[in-house]
Parts: C-alpha cells; structure tokens; sequence
C-alpha cells in the first residue's frame, strides 16, 4: 500500500442476516436441524439466503490527513462501514487495510463503568482508544480540562448527569489523537458552548491536515464544510465519491424524489 | 498459525487486560463494608456448610483435618466455576467494548478467568495459615504450588472462551454452563478424597481434567508432598486441549460475534 494511503478498501461486500420472526429462528434445534441439512458444513455467509447485502464490491482509498464524508439514507450500511473499518465488523468478501491506528466515536465513554470514579474510566477507555498508561497520564490533565469536570473526576460515573457522561468521553475521544478517527454522528456534545468547543476541537483536527477523519453524518451543511470529498452510499453500492458540493447537491435532488414520491403514495392511499 | 496470532493479539492487549482485571478486582469489594475480606469468607462459609453437612450430620467422609482438605480443594475449584460462569457471559455481555470499540473479542473471557485467578491467590495466604493453626506446619511442598497453575489456567481459559462465543449465538449456553459446572463438582474429589470412591470408579473419575487440575493443590497443602510429575503432564496435556478446541471454535466464530451480540 502507497504511504499516503490511510484506508484502503477493496471489494468489499458485507452482508447482514435477515431476522425472521419465527420464536425458534437462532436457537440450537433450528440451527442443528439447518446444519444437518446442509451435511454438516457452516453456512456460507456468501450464499446465505438468510443474509442480504448491506455493501456489495465496494473499493475505495482515502488519503492519509483526508476528511472524508460519508452521506445516504436510513439504514444504507453508513455505519456498519464504519465497524468494518474499525474491525468490529468482519468482511464477508474483499479487504480492508488501514494505516495507523484507529479508533471509532461510535459511542462515548465505550466501556466506561459507573461504580468507577472518572479518574479510573478515563485511563481505561484511554486505553480502549489505543493509547499507553502513560499516554493517559501525559494527557489526563488536558483532558480533564476540556470536559470541565476537575472537581468530579474523583467521583463515581453513576453520579455524573448524562451530559457530563458525554463531555468526558468525548474529550478523551479527542485527545487520544489516533491517525484514523470514524466519528458516526457523535461530532458534538453538551450545551451550546460546549457544542462549539466540541466543533472547534473537530476543525483543528481537520485543517492540520495530518490525521484521516471519516464523519458519518446526516447534517449535510457541516458534511459539505468539513470534508475534502463525500462518499454517497446508495446500497448494496457506492454511488458517488466526489468533491463535497456535488455529492451533497446529488443526494439532495435524491432526497427530494424521494419526498415527492412518498407525498404521491400517500395521496393515492387518501383517495 | 492462527493459534500464534490469537495469542499476540491478547498480547497487544495486555495493558488493557490488566486494566479491566484490575477494575474487575476493585469492583467486586467496592460498596462493600468488609471489602477484602469477601475473598476469604466467601470459601469460609462454604466450608463451614460442607463440613457441617458431609462429615457432622451425614458422616460420609472421616478424614483428619476434613475442614481444612475441603478449603484447599475449594479455592481452586471456586477459581474454575467463576471462570466458567461469567466467562460464558463475557463477550455476550460485552455490550459496547464489542459492538462499538475494536478490541479482540478474547480479551474478555481472559479477564474473567485472570480476576478469578487474583481471587484464588489471595484466599491461598488463608489455606496456609490454615493449616498451620490447625497443626500442620506448611511443608517445602507449597514452594511447589506455581508449578500447578499455568495448566489450570489455560485450561480455563481455553474453556471459557469456547463458552463465551458458543453464547453469542446460543444464549442456552450459559444456562448449560451453570448445570454442567454445579454436576462437575460432585464429580470432582472436594468434598471427598479420590481414594473413598469405589476403585471401579475411581480410573473415571481421576481421568477428569478438574480432578487433576485440582488434585496437586490438595497434594501440596494437604498431604504436604510435592506435585507427582506424572499428574502435572496429564494436566498440562488437559490445557493444551481445551485451549486448542476453544481457539478454533473461537476463530472459527469470531467474525459473527460483534453482529450477533
């Protein structure tokens, strides 16, 4: 992989299990019962029928210190294409290469626990984050800073309100720095002055221009300020990868078909 | 090659492992009046209701000492069920260390066996000072007692992994755990000794890995001798399997794990 590349995806396909509603689907028997059918070999998650595709051969590469968006409708594997790049998900055909370490603001304050003070959750999900005890420590005052919550760090989380919950997860989020950072929706927190602090941490990251970013976000305004390009998923594809204007502009047109048709159907369910 | 790779990653993690262990130990004496005390009662009421029951009211077992051979084969067989209890629950219950963060899914069952393993060391200064209120002055034999414990833990770990992504799929697992390990106990020598089952018996129930897991624990604070040899290659044989079965069930798994939580 050339160095300036942060990620790299090849045809990848990911495809999910379709939940059926029958009270036995995933318990031993129906399991048993499927495998034996099949003379005992695993289901091919390829050929699956039980599995649909969420994202079928999709490649791309994303430059190291790129911001990129990543826009579509309800339920188009934004975010389960973020979990691939992250690892919590596993590709069921193609690859995914990351360079540098990742971390994913898909929840804050991951793995966070609340009989422990916010001293002792902000070293652990440091280290969730991929930083070292002594990265941590190096870092812990900036953090504590930035979350506002000196006077509380030694207090269990179960007390903290959830907005405080939120700022310390995303302070420690944001100081932990990693080369590649998937942010799916979580760009801002707290109250409005907080929000801004929040915005304005996310901007510093992007203008150095030394760290990949991917935003999973249906704020199309901040997408369209924020990124170097957009990537449009219309499932099972990618539709568009492309300078932020264009790909914005093309999902709004999308959006309002989308509107149009729906105002269509439900005038004809009137009459 | 999949069976190296496994065990890197769990290296990678091992400052997040001691982390987690760490927590999990502080955790279960936070909020609690006696604190650490716990890990020496827990066993001690145990024992008091075993002895009560098996050598007081039922007379089943007269050996010298019951007490005190019930409390060294209990220590490690409560670091076996705990493994083994919440191992199976731990991926599953993994709620967003699993589903919303990257790390190796096997860091979990891991930490659950290793925090069971501080708790079985910190009651061990108990069995000792046992033995010695009692009359029995411990014997060189205890230096021995590292020897034992490598097997015993990978042969946890290798089964709570199993556990613990069998779970994922099939939540019956952990109900299956909890009955297999309550039935495992009566067939395991603690609250009697290997000798008083019937000798047609007894090839079958020394041929179990508990039985010979925990047999060199008794053998070094009980009857103070040294570990046979033999024994600690039985084990070691019994870890090496139940650490291959649960890695390749693990591996085999793995990718559906985070989907199905």
């Amino acid at each position: 992989m050339r160095d300036d590349i942060a990620i790299r995806v090849e045809g990848l396909t990911k495809r999910f299990r379709r939940y059926r509603t029958h009270p036995a689907a995933g318990s031993i028997k129906t399991t048993l019962v499927h495998w034996i059918k099949r003379g005992g070999r695993p289901a091919d998650p390829l050929t699956d029928p039980n599995r649909f595709d969420v994202l079928r051969d999709v490649s791309f590469d994303i430059a190291r210190g790129e911001t990129v968006g990543i826009i579509g409708r309800n339920g188009v594997g934004k975010s389960a294409l973020l979990k691939v790049i992250a690892g919590i998900y596993h590709a069921d055909a193609g690859r995914v290469t990351t360079h540098g370490r990742v971390a994913a603001l898909i929840e804050l304050g991951a793995g966070f626990h609340p009989e422990f003070t916010g001293r002792e959750n902000v070293m652990i999900n440091g280290i969730i984050l991929g930083l070292s005890r002594r990265e941590v420590r190096e870092r812990y005052d900036r953090i504590v800073e930035f979350a506002e919550l000196a006077e509380f760090m030694d207090a269990p989380i179960r007390t903290y309100s959830s907005g405080m919950f939120m700022r310390l997860g995303f302070s420690v989020a944001i100081h932990a720095q990693p080369s590649i950072l998937l942010i799916d929706e979580i760009l801002t927190v707290g109250d409005g002055a907080f929000q801004i602090k929040c915005m304005e941490a996310i901007c510093e990251r992007v203008n150095s221009r030394r760290d990949t970013t991917l935003i999973v976000s249906h704020d199309l305004q901040l997408i369209e300020n924020l990124c170097q390009r957009v990537l449009l998923i219309d499932p099972p594809r990618v539709e568009m990868f492309d300078r932020p204007a264009r790909a914005v502009a093309h999902f709004r047109t999308r959006l309002a078909e989308h509107t149009a048709e729906v105002a269509a159907a439900s005038a004809a369910n009137v009459r | 090659m999949r069976l190296i790779e496994h065990f890197r990653e769990l290296w990678r993690y091992r400052t997040l492992i001691g982390s987690l262990v760490r927590r999990d130990v502080a955790m279960r004496y936070r909020g609690s009046v006696l604190g650490y005390l716990w890990t020496m009662l827990n066993p001690l009421m145990l024992l008091a209701v075993y002895n009560l029951v098996f050598s007081q009211i039922m007379r089943a077992v007269s050996l010298p000492h019951y007490a005190l051979f019930l409390f060294v084969g209990l220590l490690p067989w409560l670091w076996l069920s705990g493994s083994l209890n919440n191992g199976a629950l731990s991926i599953a219950n993994g709620g967003s260390l699993i589903t919303r963060v990257y790390i190796p899914p096997q860091v979990l069952p891991a930490v659950v066996v290793l925090s069971n393993f501080a708790h079985f060391l910190f009651a061990l200064p108990v069995a000792v000072g046992g033995a010695a209120l009692v009359g029995l002055t411990p014997a060189a034999a205890i230096l021995a007692l590292p020897l034992a414990m490598p097997a015993a833990l990978v042969f946890l770990y290798g089964l709570s992994l199993l556990a613990a992504t069998l779970a994922v799929p099939w939540r019956d697992v952990q109900f299956l755990v909890g009955n297999l390990v309550m039935i495992w106990f009566f067939l395991t020598p603690i609250v009697y000794p290997l000798d008083s089952i019937p000798a047609v018996w007894r090839p079958l129930v020394a041929a179990n890995p508990a039985t010979v897991l925990i047999h060199p624990f008794q053998r070094m604070l009980y009857e103070r001798h040294f570990p046979q040899p033999a024994e600690l290659a039985v084990g070691a044989a019994w870890a090496v399997a139940a650490m291959v079965l649960g890695v390749l069930v693990f591996e085999r798994l793995r990718g559906r794990l985070a989907e199905e939580i």
